[in-house]
């Protein structure tokens, strides 16, 4: 018996150590906007107050620009927007973040994805580097079954890719998506536009919007509305815009469907404020080159919908109290391209 | 609970541990417990779907044990055969009946007007009502005696390896084992047992599941896709439904190998037959040689003129394609391996003289090769129907099938990436399959020196952890 564990445990710490490697290599091979990104996240800590807090997915991240509800509002606004996070990852990343600050937000704003209800929930991303309370990580594993999440590289495997090509190709970090110019409270400022109009056709990639209805991404939409209301923490869900082009495409497709009948259900039945519900906001007004691509906002076109987003605030009644100026992570970051 | 699901990494250790340090004579309670648990883990009302028809056959089996009238037995039997295959109908297949008439009585201008029920579908239920009916027949045939310990009968219903997908198994061979539990802690039998999950849990969330994802995209859009692009998917289906299913065989005979029960094997390398027929013996054996057993035989065989004797078959295998859902597809496949069956039979005389012509029974090589191939043609096209979401979507499948598409037309669905790590995947299994002798691939490495074995154990770990599907996908035969 004493033989079998011995053997047990050289074998789990086998596997341990070569995780550990495997996941100090995947972090080489990171795209630098992700890089960038990560550290990004960092200032949600040093910041003394948080007035609005942004979180959703890439929509999000690219989407609203805190310096602008700053200038419109004097609110100390954070954009904790996390690439392909998914309503069940947002639901514990949520209650990490509140329960990092004293004082909650005055206002939490929910950006969605039309394609939110879709994401696989073991998805295996679980953004570690952004929970800080082991207790939820474990939470997080407990409900999505995934066995990669037990692990450092497995959770960072959605940086497989970028490896591949590190290795097929010798560059040193993958491919940057976004060119980043600086970063403020979390938002990564980038001004690229990729001049390809194939980038609004979301039929272009058509695995993404094949992927099969996911109801725990649902319940946890629901879940998270419910825990905000429970805790008396005003919020608003905001539809981040999308080409126009993208968006006639996308309301062809079913995750559109159950997308804005969700949306309906939350405001009739749990009485949810949506702004931007039929994503007509600036529907015209936004011109190719605010795009990065056909779902993404780039900095200018993030500019305008967040002070279009700041008047609907001011219009319904929200007012800010921040004690302090905007303390502006303005940290930077040369890119590593 | 799933097995590849976190609830199971916290649940089997405790279990095994709680199982070694309890007392030979208590450890059918702590594995009944365990068992139930891990049931109602998925919904804990549903357990009295299992512990009512188990009373009910435990004290028939006593019944007819004590009773040497042989009306009296068979009356006993009905009444099992009614309660048992009474709730499998109401669960899985009065909406279908239901359904099925109301549309031919529309058809036909009739008013109809039973509704339809609202009705959860039990995890198991067709493994487990299976189980327990070959029991009862068994006693009445009587092959086995009855077991008088209700806690032991109620283990041998839900002993939670094989409870929710099998293999289905007999009471002659698990019930003996599970009479005496008196394993103690070897480890070598403990490693086997451990080997053998961890090539399930590699077949099932590696392969199993990353194909999954490509087959989902042509199957839940069956009109955008043509020809290759449907052949593409259907081949990774067959894949995947053997990595599914025959990965949680395997960790469902690991985990029971761990707590000292064999059993029985239910996969043999299928893809291999050399015809439908051996293609049947090497498919989920458990379930086969139960309908050969328990349908095929008592309704005659093959010792019965040549009509019914393919009546038979036919039959056989039509109650089998119904055994695996309510759906229109799943009969069409059964009567489809029915009908390969009986036209093998018929064909035989023209297919020998074929071969004679063709001179391939002089190379028997190629001949093998050709007859593995047709006989996994035939199955895939079994799998079509089998996986289609319904039977206009088969049909449409079907349709499409014969729609030239040009080779790159793949990539529609695919990335070239990971349809690269699809077919290493798939070219893995295989070479793991021909290497296999008299028992699983990962069972023979343990007679190969450390210097192999710990690498292959830390790769296959390394590919579970690393390379499993972001969808993670429940087992396909839980729905049966």
């Amino acid at each position: 018996m004493k033989k079998f564990f011995i053997k047990l445990i050289a074998f789990l710490s086998i596997i341990f150590a070569l995780d550990l490697a495997f996941s100090c290599l995947l972090d080489l091979g990171r795209p630098a906007d992700y890089a960038a990104f990560v550290e990004s996240k960092d200032d949600y800590d040093r910041l003394e107050q948080v007035d609005i807090l942004f979180l959703g997915d890439s929509q999000t991240a690219d989407g609203f620009v805190p310096s602008v509800f700053a200038e419109k509002l004097g609110a100390t606004a954070f954009n904790y927007g996390v690439y392909q996070l998914s309503p069940f990852e947002g639901y514990f990343l949520l209650k990490d973040l509140l329960a990092r600050r004293e004082q909650p937000p005055q206002l939490v704003v929910l950006g969605t994805d039309a394609q939110m209800f879709r994401y696989p929930v073991s998805d295996g991303k679980y953004s570690p580097l952004f929970i800080a309370n082991p207790l939820n990580l474990l939470a997080m594993f407990y409900k999505s079954s995934n066995l990669g999440a037990l692990t450092s590289a497995g959770r960072k495997k959605y940086l497989f890719a970028g490896l591949m090509k590190r290795i097929a190709t010798g560059q040193v970090g993958a491919e940057m998506r976004r060119e980043i110019e600086k970063v403020e409270n979390g938002y990564l400022v980038n001004n690229k536009h990729y001049v390809d109009t194939r980038q609004f056709d979301c039929n272009k990639d058509h695995g993404f919007f094949s992927l099969a209805p996911v109801e725990k991404q649902r319940q946890y939409f629901f879940k998270t509305i419910a825990y905000l209301q429970e805790e008396k923490i005003p919020f608003v869900v905001a539809n981040p815009p999308m080409h126009k082009n993208f968006l006639a495409g996308m309301k062809a497709k079913a995750s559109y469907e159950e997308f804005c009948a969700a949306l309906n259900e939350a405001q009739a039945r749990h009485g949810v404020k949506v702004f931007n519900a039929e994503h007509t906001v600036l529907l015209e007004e936004l011109r190719d080159e605010d795009f990065l691509d056909g779902d993404h906002l780039c900095y200018s076109g993030a500019k305008k919908f967040s002070m279009a987003f700041a008047d609907y605030l001011a219009a319904a009644g929200f007012q800010f109290s921040s004690f302090e100026s905007i303390v502006r992570a303005e940290a930077t970051r040369p890119s590593r391209n | 609970m799933l097995f590849n699901s976190y609830e199971f990494l916290v649940f089997f250790p405790l279990v095994v541990t709680a199982y070694f340090l309890t007392p030979i004579k208590w450890r059918w309670l702590l594995l009944l417990a365990a068992s139930c648990y891990f049931y109602m883990c998925w919904r804990p009302e549903y357990i009295v779907l299992m512990v009512f028809p188990s009373f009910i056959d435990y004290f028939v089996a006593l019944k007819m044990s004590a009773t040497p009238e042989q009306t009296k037995r068979k009356k006993y039997l009905w009444f099992s055969l009614v309660t048992n295959l009474g709730l499998l109908f109401t669960f899985k297949y009065f909406n279908f009946f239901n359904e099925s008439l109301r549309a031919l009585f529309e058809t036909l201008h009739l008013s109809y007007a039973v509704p339809m029920v609202n009705l959860l579908l039990p995890v198991g239920i067709s493994f487990y009502t299976f189980q327990t009916l070959s029991y009862t027949i068994d006693v009445y045939r009587g092959v086995v005696q009855p077991e008088r310990h209700l806690g032991k009968f109620a283990l041998f219903v839900t002993f939670f390896p094989q409870l929710v997908a099998g293999p289905i198994e007999r009471s002659s061979n698990l019930m003996s084992q599970l009479q005496s539990l008196r394993a103690r802690f070897e480890a070598e039998r403990i490693t086997d047992g451990l080997r053998l999950m961890l090539w399930g849990f590699f077949k099932k969330v590696v392969i199993a599941d990353r194909l999954a994802a490509t087959v989902n995209f042509v199957y839940n859009n069956p009109a955008e896709y043509h020809g290759v692009q449907i052949v593409l998917a259907t081949v990774f289906f067959a894949f995947q439904i053997f990595c599914d299913f025959s990965g949680y065989s395997d960790i469902a005979i690991g985990a029971a190998k761990i707590f000292g029960v064999d059993l029985m094997k239910n996969f043999d390398r299928p893809y291999s037959a050399v015809s439908i027929s051996e293609f049947w013996k090497r498919w989920h054996i458990s379930l086969s040689t139960w309908f050969k057993d328990y349908v095929y035989i008592p309704l005659g065989g093959n010792r019965a003129i040549k009509w019914r004797w393919y009546y038979n078959l036919f039959i056989t295998f039509l109650i089998s394609g119904l055994w695996h859902g309510a759906n229109w597809t799943f009969i069409i496949w059964g009567a489809l391996h029915g009908f390969y069956l009986i036209f093998a039979i018929i064909s035989r005389p023209y297919k020998d003289a074929l071969l004679q012509l063709l001179g391939l029974s002089k190379r028997p090589f190629a001949l093998k090769a050709l007859q593995v191939l047709t006989t996994f043609g035939l199955v895939n096209l079994g799998w079509l129907f089998f996986r289609a979401n319904n039977l206009s979507d088969a049909l449409l499948l079907l349709q499409n099938l014969f729609v030239s598409a040009p080779l790159a037309s793949v990539f529609a669905f695919i990335t070239p990436g990971a349809l690269a790590l699809n077919l290493l995947l798939i070219a893995i299994l295989e070479l793991a399959h021909y290497a296999e002798k008299e028992q699983p691939f990962i069972l023979s490495l343990a007679r190969k020196p450390a210097l192999v074995r710990w690498p292959a154990y830390v790769a296959v770990t390394l590919a579970i952890l690393y390379l499993s599907s972001a969808s993670g996908q429940q087992f396909i035969y839980f729905q049966f």
